[in-house]
């Protein structure tokens, strides 16, 4: 008996120590500083983006979608710079810069955009419903289209394929794989296939082909990319803290087929990279969110990442699925300071659920609510995951185990 | 047939039920709850739990020594050592002690297979608690996954203690060949089935092997914990067990009725020699 007590003391004893830490934490409020100076990028970008639906629909005519695009994008410039207008001239060299980006991250580092870029049919949507208290930590004053709700919701489409003519500056001997992480790929391979499964990592690494200088081909670029952040928000003004749910789910895929116009090197250069899901569900406290000296804590709920990538050159093609790895579920649950340099003992977690949805979507115009279906939707990755063969073992293995036992039973006597 | 028996003889003494009855088998199991070796595991279960909680903000301070300030998942590392402790304490508490399994008869080995996984599941109950408090204190609102991993521990436990009784049939030394057997030989034939040589898909194996990593992998996003096969993972990664609670409880306790029907059919096999 006198054991049993001990014991029962000695559990009281361990449970009172996490129990008084915890308290502790209540009262360790966070430093206020002067929230005097917002004038940075993540206010002027917030502002920007809040309560704005925005909708951009290309056409099949490349020179009608180089005049939509440079209307748009006049539009949003001459509110940052008034002096700087974009005309036909520097479209180009914009939309070559753009379009011959992934090809230097993708395929190889000395193709050089040689112009001729075009946009092709498709849409880009995107639709910026912040939720209220995130307003108010950022003292953000203006309400457009968006719903005053604690809920938000931000939605983004895009879809296009941007092509254009790139040729080589230097003699290529390798190209595609993961170029675009560089030498920090190459260095650490071993710790990045720990936390990364990959079926075949050898297409990683990219393939040897001979593309002498001077080489001309005419690369598209297709991608399409949905992403979804819905936000649950609260703000303690008293603290001047501001706890937010925010749970990210999207995906985006970029193809690149590159074909030979002239010089020496292969005909066909393709690659595929595919995210198939990216989802996060994040924990964010922000600290002194309207000054420049505020810290952002992210606590990691769930995230999850599936990628495909393939290679292909001249038919001869090579793919692997990336998947994280159970190491990186480690992380899961942890709390990272990002930003800053405040305290925090314990992460606010707030819950959300659907009337809290519907709340903010019925404050909300037609159109973003439409957007940020579409981005939902498109984002969302429902995974082919089929349980049945568990089920089917686990219920084969019953029987056989209720049979023999129902067997020794009533046929043997035992 | 040793200190086990003798407590059982007690019982007998004590309640007057015969200890080849369901109920006899029952309560002898149940009964090693109040041992002295029962208490010592409650006592050290709840201490490895505490020294889980501490490591967690020992890394964070190790951490932000060097600059960064990351604390990794309460729940997590509460998990971390359940598989060693659920699997080591079925192992103890179903063999007996210095002696082969002499019992006849289906009343009296379900009893015992019965209330062996009662003893460990009501072993691990403190220990759970603390896992939950200590969740809660940290700011999990939403706990199921606790509730999900505890049912594991039933059903992955019978797998556990089927084994070691059919062990026990032939072999004084069940309780070590058996943790041999379910925590070290089956994940490194997993892993080199699925990781190392690439022929089988994991999530097969996941599918139709019961793990000890499944019970952890329920509180700790998918992360087996200090298991076997854990541990391999570092040598040649494998992503994390990704089945539902549902088809892993099923799919143990299939294998759990199964083996107990062994157990049952290898002491009939026994008793007709």
């Amino acid at each position: 008996m006198r054991k049993a007590v001990v014991a029962v003391f000695a559990i009281a004893l361990m449970l009172m120590v996490p129990l008084s830490s915890a308290l502790d934490a209540e009262d360790s409020s966070n430093k206020l500083s002067d929230p005097s100076d917002s004038s940075d990028l993540l206010m002027y970008v917030l502002s920007a983006i809040a309560d704005t639906p925005a909708v951009l629909e290309l056409t099949d005519d490349p020179d009608q979608n180089q005049k939509i695009l440079t209307e748009r994008l006049n539009e949003i410039i001459s509110r940052v710079v008034s002096s700087f207008v974009i005309d036909e001239n520097n479209f180009e060299a914009l939309a070559s810069l753009l379009a011959g980006f992934p090809v230097s991250k993708l395929i190889a580092r000395h193709l050089l955009p040689q112009g001729n870029a075009e946009f092709s049919i498709g849409h880009f949507k995107a639709g910026f419903d912040l939720p209220q208290p995130m307003r108010e930590a950022f003292d953000i004053t203006k309400t457009g289209e968006g719903s005053d709700s604690r809920y938000g919701e931000l939605g983004l489409v895009m879809m296009d394929t941007v092509s254009v003519d790139v040729t080589t500056f230097k003699d290529i001997d390798h190209l595609g794989g993961m170029q675009w992480a560089g030498s920090v790929f190459t260095d650490n391979d071993d710790v990045i296939f720990t936390f990364i499964v990959a079926d075949n990592p050898k297409v990683l690494y990219g393939k040897d082909v001979e593309i002498k200088t001077d080489a001309k081909y005419r690369v598209d670029n297709s991608f399409s990319l949905y992403i979804y952040i819905g936000m649950n928000a609260e703000y303690d003004e008293e603290n001047d803290q501001l706890d937010m749910r925010v749970v990210f789910s999207g995906y985006g895929s970029i193809d690149q087929n590159m074909n030979r116009i002239s010089g020496v090197g292969p005909d066909y250069v393709g690659t595929k990279t595919v995210a198939r899901d990216i989802t996060a569900d994040l924990n964010v406290t922000i600290i002194n969110p309207s000054s420049n000296e505020r810290t952002i804590f992210i606590g990691i709920n769930d995230f999850d990442l599936d990628f495909f990538y393939e290679l292909d050159v001249d038919g001869d093609f090579e793919s692997t699925e990336l998947r994280v790895s159970s190491l990186t579920s480690l992380l899961q649950g942890a709390s990272i300071r990002a930003v800053g340099d405040a305290t925090l003992k314990n992460q606010k977690i707030l819950d959300y659920d659907q009337d809290l949805v519907n709340i903010a979507s019925s404050g909300r115009s037609a159109q973003m609510n439409d957007v940020i279906a579409e981005a939902k939707e498109g984002g969302l990755y429902i995974e082919v995951k089929d349980h049945s063969f568990t089920y089917i073992i686990g219920a084969v293995l019953a029987s056989i185990g209720v049979a023999t036992i129902a067997l020794l039973r009533y046929q043997r006597k035992y | 047939m040793g200190e086990v028996l003798l407590e059982g003889s007690a019982s007998e003494v004590s309640t007057g039920v015969p200890l080849d009855s369901f109920e006899g088998q029952f309560r002898m199991m149940l009964e090693k709850l109040y041992s002295r070796r029962g208490l010592i595991f409650i006592f050290g279960s709840l201490v490895i739990e505490f020294l889980m909680y501490i490591l967690v903000f020992i890394i964070g301070n190790i951490a932000e020594s060097y600059g960064y300030v990351v604390r990794i998942s309460m729940g997590t590392a509460f998990m971390m050592p359940i598989p060693l402790l659920i699997t080591f304490a079925a192992v103890v508490v179903a063999s007996e002690k210095g002696g082969t399994l002499k019992l006849s008869g289906i009343p009296a080995l379900a009893g015992r297979f019965l209330g062996a996984v009662a003893t460990v599941v009501f072993l691990m109950m403190p220990a759970f608690v603390m896992i939950f408090v200590g969740q809660t204190i940290h700011g999990y609102n939403f706990q199921v996954s606790v509730l999900y991993a505890y049912f594991m521990v039933a059903v992955y436990v019978a797998i556990v203690v089927a084994v070691t009784m059919i062990i026990n049939t032939r072999s004084e030394h069940s309780a070590a060949l058996s943790f041999l057997v379910v925590f070290v030989v089956l994940p490194a034939i997993v892993f080199i089935f699925g990781p190392l040589s690439g022929l089988v898909d994991i999530d097969t194996l996941y599918s139709v092997i019961p793990l000890p990593d499944m019970v952890a992998a329920m509180n700790a996003n998918s992360f087996g914990g200090l298991t076997v096969l854990s541990i391999l993972t570092i040598l040649k990664s494998a992503p994390g067990v990704d089945v539902d609670p549902f088809a892993c409880f099923i799919l143990c306790l299939g294998w759990a009725v199964f083996l107990f029907s062994i157990v049952l059919f290898v002491c009939y096999r026994r008793d007709s020699e």
